[in-house]
């Protein structure tokens, strides 16, 4: 990774929760719209999400660098986006820092002793 | 669970419809996303069936619109190449930017924003007040069913096509069979009455109506039930309608109320129903006008009638002036008239002249107020062109710079607009102080400002703000460099030949409306000052009227009256009463009829109308009336009673010089041209004129002919004249005690002195006299602001050469006296433009103004010469600091 993508990358972490969850569901390959839509509904819990809405965090994204798109564009043919590897070290930082979360949680007996590490 | 097979159509349109929130080029580069829509709706059907289906088009409807929008107004930054056309939502973000620019510019310029806000909002709300004056009266629509058939049946002279009062019932009723354009006609007299309820003796109107007037007008009784046919017939018990605020009032909304007796006038009558407020009619108690019997003969009522669908006003106009007629003893033949109900202001010429001039003086100030604000918006576009020339050198296109002064006109106009509601509100609440009296008032009453009198309001400074912001933001013109080496030389090179214009322009509407005020107001003036003629802070007055139910004969009536008489005297402070009729001034009754003067040479005068007073013995001296000629009434004028072959009668100046030209009334013999009287009168005596009303109606002629007769007639109804002691407080308590130890059912409400009632007289000519006045205020004030504002502006820009000509040597004096007369040359010609339209205007308000031709020419020159010694104050003025500038500064500043 060139020193220009480690500094960007510094102006963009923390990453937004929702950001966080597309590009967790980008980890494991390309996904188009629709599967993303799904994949980040499952993730968060249920919650129902606009389209629109994450089309523009895409856009964002796409624009920060973190993602890129690939198949045509417009004309009503799927896109499918995939993590750069910017995208993947952000996603990769950001796991790391929610994970130091977790554990200082778990320090401060904030966390279930159930729930499995 | 498969989705329905419609799922996907419907949310893909939907969410098409939906995505036109966000700008179009979003749409295109993800033009897949209605079919993820879709797609997620089936995938949630499957899941969580219909529920998650509608959750997720609230989620949309809620979502689409508030990003897309935000995306809009707001874009992310650096998306597109700088050379392609803006997009809409970088117009509205420079849109909003302009706003802040023009708010910051505003706000660093308090004396300029505070001078336009104010005059936009003198304009603004002058407009308001008045449109809701006249939204709430000339606009009124009427209450009634079928209005637009309604009419009021009265009848006018056949003589004079004066009149305007009603026909005897027994009239209308045969009109009624005989007429065939009404589909319906109803008729109602008003008559004072009092009610004795629970609690005492209240003075309420009564309505004698027809049964079927008042489900003819769409009332619906609260309780109860109204008027029926079978209450009229003659062996029928009295029976009466309440209106709602008396029996919530008098009996505390008693539902018990129904079938108790009430005292009416002295009678007893039953209460049937209680209805809710009729308009004009909030107060009245209704009961059975009888249709048969003697009483219908001389019993007059209006007729109210709907016309039948299809007839017009003008055929059913032409067939009741033929064949509806009548005559009365006293005034001679008459014949129908009708009057549409459409509006009940609009009946009365005076009432409209009257607001249709305001409304055309206010239109003018606003005119005026948005000239104003175009110049001074004008001057300071001069001052700020540099600025502009830079804006534009570095980009700025010319529709970029337009918008900016558009924001800024914007931004005045709803502060003017604003503070102009402000304004309304107090200029209503003043109009409603100053009372003009009579049927303005009761529209007064009625005028709030509503939203619609607002969405006016915005309008008007919507309006306001466009037309002067594109005068100033489309002279912008002309090559950049030009304007850019200008400002860079500090030399502002804005001609002031549009602001000439524009004072030329405002001058000329400001002198219209100074005249009108100057001529109102010399009108209330010469009103006001004109001598009553007789002592009016001596006398008070009082009407009588004795009910035929306790008073049967003359007998009884006549007792009662000397009673009365005697027990007034014995009041401290009551010098003398006395009886007449149509006898206290400014109140005289006006009639009209055809008059023979000379018994040796009888010459005719077909159409008189005079003032005719009954009056009693001594009625001169105990009135203060000057006598010109000849002697009072005296007792042995009553004594020969109505057989002696002639009478005494005592005419004023006015009556002397127009049937006597030569000189010789006194002495000489009159008679009316009557069936009934055409016994000769003597004239004994020649009096004064004294102040009467009727000028309002009659064409402002101030000094109509008037006769004095003995008063022999009809004894129920008098007005009873109490003359006062010198500088005594009229005694108005001890005087109804009096009225109440003789008999409680007599009303004493309308006691009244004579002064009051001329004050009360006058307050249609004062309330527009007063509207005017303060108009003319705002014009000459705005006139001379703009007028000021032009000259200093114009004097600025000219230091220079001011400097240059001084340093030459050219005195002082000679600099003023240029600049003086070059702000002035405009003045000038908007003076005569004004004069011009002034003269063209008078017909207008020629009926408003009483022996005073709307084209007076001293009121004219006052006016003029007044306007010019403000216009030159505020050319001197600015001129003056101008020149008196340090000459060397001048030269060396750039």
């Amino acid at each position: 990774m060139s020193e220009a993508e480690r500094q960007l990358l510094e102006t963009l972490l923390p990453l937004q929760p929702r950001d966080y969850l597309i590009l967790f569901a980008l980890a494991g390959g390309p996904l188009h719209g629709h599967g993303i839509l799904k994949a980040v509904e499952e993730e968060s819990g249920g919650v129902t999400l606009d389209p629109a809405n994450l089309y523009r965090s895409l856009k964002r994204l796409e624009r920060d660098t973190l993602i890129a798109r690939s198949g045509g564009q417009g004309g009503g043919r799927r896109q499918n986006f995939e993590l750069t590897d910017v995208g993947g070290e952000a996603l990769k930082a950001e796991a790391q820092r929610l994970v130091l979360l977790a554990d200082a949680a778990r320090a401060r007996s904030l966390v279930d002793p159930k729930v499995p590490a | 669970m498969n989705p329905p097979r419609f799922l996907p159509h419907v949310a893909s349109i939907t969410y098409r419809v939906l995505l036109l929130a966000y700008p179009a080029e979003f749409r295109r580069e993800f033009a897949e996303l209605p079919g993820v829509f879709a797609a997620a709706c089936q995938e949630s059907y499957r899941l969580g069936g219909l529920g998650a289906v509608v959750r997720r088009f609230i989620r949309a409807l809620v979502d689409v619109p508030r990003h897309g929008l935000r995306d809009r107004f707001a874009p992310p930054q650096g998306r597109r190449p700088d050379d392609s056309p803006p997009t809409w939502a970088e117009w509205f973000s420079g849109l909003a930017a302009d706003f802040r620019y023009a708010y910051r510019s505003l706000i660093s310029r308090p004396g300029l924003t505070v001078a336009v806000a104010a005059t936009l909002a003198l304009g603004i709300g002058a407009n308001t007040a008045i449109f809701s004056v006249v939204d709430a009266t000339l606009l009124a629509r009427s209450p009634w069913p079928d209005a637009e058939r309604m009419v009021d049946l009265t009848v006018k002279l056949e003589a004079t096509g004066g009149g305007g009062f009603a026909p005897t019932v027994e009239e209308l009723i045969r009109w009624r069979d005989e007429l065939d354009v009404f589909e319906r006609l109803e008729a109602r007299a008003g008559a004072p009455s009092v009610l004795i309820h629970v609690d005492g003796s209240r003075r309420v109107p009564l309505e004698l109506v027809t049964p079927g007037y008042l489900g003819a007008l769409g009332v619906r009784p609260i309780m109860g039930r109204l008027l029926s046919p079978e209450d009229g017939e003659s062996d029928a018990a009295a029976v009466v309608i309440l209106p709602e605020s008396l029996w919530r009032q008098l009996y505390r909304a008693d539902p018990a109320i129904l079938g108790r007796e009430v005292e009416l006038a002295g009678k007893p009558y039953i209460v049937v129903g209680v209805v809710p407020a009729v308009r004009g009619m909030e107060q009245k108690l209704f009961a059975v006008l009888p249709s048969a019997g003697p009483e219908t003969l001389t019993r007059r009522a209006a007729g109210v009638g709907w016309l039948r669908p299809g007839v017009s006003l003008e055929a059913a106009r032409a067939q009741v002036e033929v064949m509806a007629q009548g005559e009365d003893e006293r005034l001679g033949p008459y014949v129908g008239s009708l009057a549409p109900r459409r509006n009940v202001f609009w009946q009365q010429d005076d009432f409209r002249t009257g607001l249709l001039s305001i409304l055309v003086a206010v239109f003018l100030v606003l005119t005026i107020a948005c000239v104003n604000v175009a110049n001074l918006m004008l001057t300071n576009l001069g001052r700020r062109r540099g600025e502009f020339a830079v804006r534009a050198a570095i980009g700025a296109s010319r529709g970029r710079l337009v918008r900016f002064v558009l924001a800024e006109s914007a931004i005045l106009a709803i502060l003017g607009g604003g503070f102009g509601l402000l304004v309304a509100r107090g200029a209503i609440a003043a109009m409603q102080l100053i009372r003009p009296g009579g049927n303005l008032a009761t529209g007064l009453d009625a005028v709030r400002l509503d939203a619609r009198v607002m969405a006016y309001a915005i309008a008007v400074s919507a309006l306001t703000a466009v037309l002067f912001g594109l005068v100033p933001a489309l002279r912008r013109s002309g090559q950049p460099s030009e304007a850019l080496q200008a400002a860079a030389f500090g030399r502002g090179t804005v001609s002031t030949r549009l602001g000439g214009a524009l004072v030329a322009a405002e001058t000329s509407l400001a002198v219209i409306l100074l005249i009108g005020a100057a001529l109102m107001f010399q009108n209330f003036l010469g009103l006001r000052f004109t001598d009553p003629g007789f002592d009016a802070d001596r006398v008070l007055s009082i009407g009588v009227g004795l009910p035929s139910t306790k008073y049967p004969d003359r007998e009884t009536q006549m007792a009662m009256l000397d009673t009365l008489a005697l027990e007034i005297t014995r009041v401290p402070g009551v010098e003398a009463a006395q009886y007449g009729q149509g006898a206290v001034p400014p109140q005289n009754m006006a009639m009209a009829g055809e008059m023979v003067v000379g018994e040796a040479e009888p010459r005719s005068f077909p159409e008189t109308v005079t003032l005719l007073s009954h009056v009693q013995a001594g009625y001169f001296e105990f009135m203060g009336i000057a006598l010109v000629a000849g002697r009072d009434f005296v007792e042995a004028d009553y004594a020969a009673g109505d057989d002696a072959p002639e009478r005494a009668a005592v005419i004023t100046v006015a009556m002397a010089e127009k049937f006597w030209p030569g000189g010789d009334a006194l002495g000489a013999m009159f008679r009316f041209e009557r069936d009934y009287d055409q016994r000769w009168n003597r004239v004994v005596g020649i009096a004064a004129p004294t102040a009467h009303v009727s000028f309002e109606a009659r064409g402002g002629e101030l000094d109509l002919p008037h006769l004095y007769l003995p008063l022999v007639s009809d004894p129920r109804y008098m007005d009873l004249m109490i003359r006062l002691r010198d500088g005594v407080a009229p005694p108005t308590p001890e005087i109804r005690a009096a009225f109440a130890r003789l008999d409680p059912g007599l009303p004493t409400e309308d006691i009244d002195s004579s002064a009051a009632r001329l004050v009360a007289a006058l307050h249609g000519p004062r309330f527009r006299a007063a509207l005017f006045g303060a108009f003319g205020i705002v014009a000459i004030t705005l006139a001379a602001v703009g007028i000021f504002g032009v000259v200093a502006h114009g004097a600025a820009q000219r230091q220079r050469e001011m400097a240059i000509r001084m340093a030459l040597g050219a005195r002082p004096r000679g600099v003023l006296r240029l600049v003086v007369r070059q702000g002035l040359t405009p003045v000038l010609i908007g003076l005569m433009l004004g004069t011009g339209a002034s003269l063209a205007l008078g017909r207008l308000i020629a009926s408003l103004l009483h022996q005073m031709s709307p084209t007076e020419p001293a009121v004219y020159l006052a006016t003029l010469a007044g306007f010019f010694v403000v216009a030159v104050l505020a050319t001197w003025i600015p001129a003056r600091r101008a020149i008196r500038l340090d000459v060397m500064e001048n030269l060396r500043s750039d």
